[in-house]
C-alpha cells in the first residue's frame, strides 16, 4: 500500500501529454484488400481441408483409400499445379499474413469478458498457432516437398529419415500409418513419441475443424452476408452443425491411421491387398498401369 | 414505507487504482465507506472526496474522477468497476452487493484502453478524433435557409434512433480485444456512427468519404468479431449489426471500385 503525499496539481501541459494516436496508413487501401484476400483464401483452403479429411476418412477402408489416392494422383502431371494454386498459395498467404495480424495489436480479455463470442475469438487465434505448427510438421514429414525436398538438395540424412514419409504408390495406407501411428517407432506404437505425434494430429485435426467452422461464421459478418443479430445467430447455428459434422469426419480420418483395427500391428500385411497398380516397363521406362490386386492377395 | 436499516450494514470496502500523473506509476488504495441505501459508485467517490482518508486512516488526496449527467446519458463517468467497463452513476452498490455478497470488496480502476490523465480520469480524445475523421455530422450549414430536411419513414427512424443513443462512453472499445492503446483500430463506436450518418438521407452525401476511412488502416477489416462490444454497450446499440452493415457496404464499395471507378 503506497501512500500519497499532499495532492500535486497537474498542469494543462501535463494533461495533454496523453498523446493522440498517430494515423499513419502504411498500407492504406491495400490493407482492406489484403484482409479480404486473407478471408477468401482461408475459405478456399478450408474447403480443401474438408475434402482432404473426407478422403482420409476412407482410410478406415485401406483399399478404398488407396483407390481414392490413385484418383487424386491420376491428375498428374497437373497435380503440382493444382496443389500450388489451391493448397500452397492460399495456405502460405493465410498463414503468413494471419500470423502477422494476430501478433500486432491484440489483447485477449476472456477472463474479464467470458462471453461465447469472445471465447471463440480467443480459440480462433489459439487454433491458428496450433495449426501453423501442425501443418508445418505435417507437410515437412509426409509431403515430398517437405524435409524430403531439403534432403534432395542437401543430402543430409536427417531430412531423409524424417521427411517424405507418405508414399502414394500402393503404399498410401501403410505409409500414412507409419508417418502417424509409427512416427518414431514402427514396432511399438505406444512408444511415448508416437503417442505425442498421434495426440498432435488429433489436436491439429480438431483445431482445423473449429478454425474453419468459426471462420465461416465470422467471414459472413466480415463480407456483410449476415447483418442482423438474428441472421448471425442463425448462420452461427448452421456453422456449429457444419463444424460438428466436419469434426466427426476428421476424427474418423484420425482413427483410420492411429487406433483403427487396420492400423494396428504390422501394416505391411496390407501390401498385397491395397495394391492397385502394376509397374511395367515400356521402352526401358517405368510407368504405372491401373490393375486389379494380384490373385494371391487376400484380406488380412 | 419502511426506512432501510443502515446501522447493521457493514461498511463497503473499495480498492481503487490511482495514478498521480499521466506518466507516473499507478498504485492501489483501499477505502472504507459506510453503507447507505441506494448508493452508486459516484456517490461513493463523492463520499471519499468529502472524507479523503484510506481504510488505514491515512490522509490522502481526493480521488479525481469525471462525472456530469448522473443518469447514464453522457458517458463521462465510465470506468472499470469490478474489472468491467460501465458508468459509475448507474453502478448501484445494492445490486453489486446482491451479486457478490455484502462483504465483497469492490474494485474501481480507470479504463485501460485510454491514456490515464489522473486517477480515474482518462483521455478519450481518440474517440472524438475518429468522429472527426468520419465526419460524424450532418452537413446542413449554408448561407441561406435550406428548408425542411427530407422525410424519414418511421421504421428507419427507429433504426436511426437506436444508433443515435451512442454517448461516446467507450465501453465497447474497452471490452474489445482488437482495440489497444498502441494500434489504430477505430472500433464499434465508429462503425455504428458511420452507419448512423450514412443511413441518414442528408448525412449520406458524405458516405463515400466515411467509407474511405472504413477501408483504411484500423477500419472495418480489423474487427475480429469477438462481439464483446454489443454485450457491454450500456445503451444497447446493435453494434454487431452495424459491423455487418459496414462489412456489406465495404464489399459493395470495393467491387464498384474494382470494376467501375
Amino acid at each position: 500500500m503506497s501512500t500519497l503525499s499532499p495532492a500535486s496539481p497537474v498542469s494543462d501541459s501535463e494533461i495533454t501529454t496523453a498523446s493522440p494516436i498517430a494515423y499513419s496508413e502504411p498500407l492504406g487501401r491495400r490493407h482492406f484488400w489484403l484482409r479480404r484476400l486473407h478471408s477468401l483464401l482461408g475459405l478456399l483452403f478450408g474447403g480443401y481441408v474438408v475434402v482432404h479429411l473426407l478422403v482420409n476418412a476412407t482410410g478406415l477402408w485401406p483399399r478404398a483409400y488407396q483407390q481414392n489416392v490413385d484418383k487424386i494422383h491420376s491428375l498428374q502431371p497437373m497435380l503440382p499445379l493444382i496443389e500450388i494454386a489451391t493448397i500452397f498459395i492460399p495456405l502460405l498467404f493465410h498463414a503468413i499474413y494471419g500470423a502477422y495480424i494476430a501478433s500486432v495489436g491484440l489483447k485477449f480479455n476472456t477472463t474479464k469478458y467470458n462471453y461465447g463470442g469472445n471465447v471463440r475469438y480467443f480459440l480462433q487465434r489459439i487454433t491458428a498457432w496450433v495449426l501453423l505448427a501442425f501443418i508445418a510438421f505435417h507437410i515437412a514429414t509426409l509431403h515430398k516437398w517437405g524435409f524430403e525436398a531439403i534432403y534432395n538438395m542437401t543430402h543430409i540424412d536427417f531430412f531423409h529419415r524424417w521427411g517424405g514419409m507418405f508414399n502414394e504408390h500402393n503404399q498410401a495406407f501403410q505409409s500414412t500409418v507409419h508417418g502417424i501411428r509409427g512416427f518414431f517407432n514402427t514396432e511399438n506404437a505406444m512408444n511415448p513419441g508416437n503417442v505425442l505425434v498421434m495426440a498432435f494430429y488429433l489436436a491439429g485435426v480438431w483445431s482445423a475443424c473449429f478454425h474453419f467452422a468459426n471462420g465461416l461464421w465470422t467471414s459472413a459478418i466480415a463480407w456483410g452476408l449476415t447483418v442482423t443479430a438474428r441472421s448471425q445467430k442463425r448462420w452461427g447455428d448452421a456453422c456449429l452443425g457444419f463444424g460438428v459434422v466436419v469434426t466427426l469426419i476428421g476424427t474418423m480420418a484420425w482413427v483410420a491411421f492411429t487406433v483403427a483395427p487396420a492400423a494396428r500391428g504390422d501394416v505391411s500385411r496390407w501390401d498385397n491387398y491395397t495394391r492397385t497398380t502394376h509397374e511395367i516397363q515400356v521402352d526401358g521406362q517405368s510407368i504405372d498401369v491401373k490393375g486389379e490386386p494380384s490373385n494371391e492377395s487376400t484380406q488380412p | 414505507m419502511t426506512v432501510p436499516q443502515t446501522q447493521n450494514q457493514p461498511p463497503i470496502v473499495f480498492n481503487i487504482k490511482r495514478q498521480d500523473k499521466p506518466d507516473s506509476m499507478p498504485y492501489w488504495q483501499t477505502f472504507s465507506v459506510p453503507y447507505r441505501p441506494n448508493m452508486n459508485v459516484t456517490s461513493v467517490l463523492q463520499y471519499i472526496s468529502a472524507y479523503p482518508q484510506t481504510a488505514e486512516g491515512e490522509k490522502t488526496a481526493p480521488i479525481n474522477y469525471d462525472v456530469a449527467c448522473l443518469e447514464e446519458v453522457c458517458g463521462s463517468c465510465t470506468m472499470l468497476i469490478n474489472g468491467v467497463a460501465r458508468q459509475a452513476c448507474s453502478a448501484l452498490i445494492d445490486q453489486m452487493r446482491g451479486e457478490k455478497g455484502a462483504e465483497a470488496t469492490i474494485t474501481i480502476e480507470p479504463m485501460s484502453k485510454f491514456p490515464v490523465v489522473r486517477d480515474l480520469i482518462v483521455d478519450r480524445t481518440r474517440m472524438f478524433e475518429n468522429l472527426k475523421r468520419i465526419k460524424g455530422w450532418i452537413p446542413v450549414d449554408g448561407y441561406y435557409n435550406l428548408g425542411a430536411g427530407p422525410k424519414i419513414e418511421p421504421r428507419k427512424q427507429d433504426s436511426l434512433y437506436a444508433l443515435s443513443r451512442c454517448m461516446t462512453c467507450g465501453c465497447c472499445l474497452e471490452a474489445c480485444p482488437q482495440f489497444t492503446l498502441e494500434n489504430a483500430f477505430v472500433g464499434a463506436q465508429i462503425f455504428s456512427q458511420v452507419r448512423y450518418f450514412n443511413m441518414h438521407p442528408t448525412g449520406k452525401v458524405d458516405a463515400d468519404e466515411r467509407m474511405e476511412v472504413m477501408m483504411g488502416d484500423g477500419g472495418i477489416t480489423d474487427c475480429g468479431n469477438a462481439q464483446n462490444c454489443v454485450k457491454v454497450c450500456p445503451k444497447e446499440i446493435p453494434l454487431t449489426e452495424s459491423i455487418g452493415w459496414i462489412g456489406r457496404k465495404a464489399t459493395v464499395y470495393a467491387v464498384k471500385e474494382f470494376l467501375v471507378k
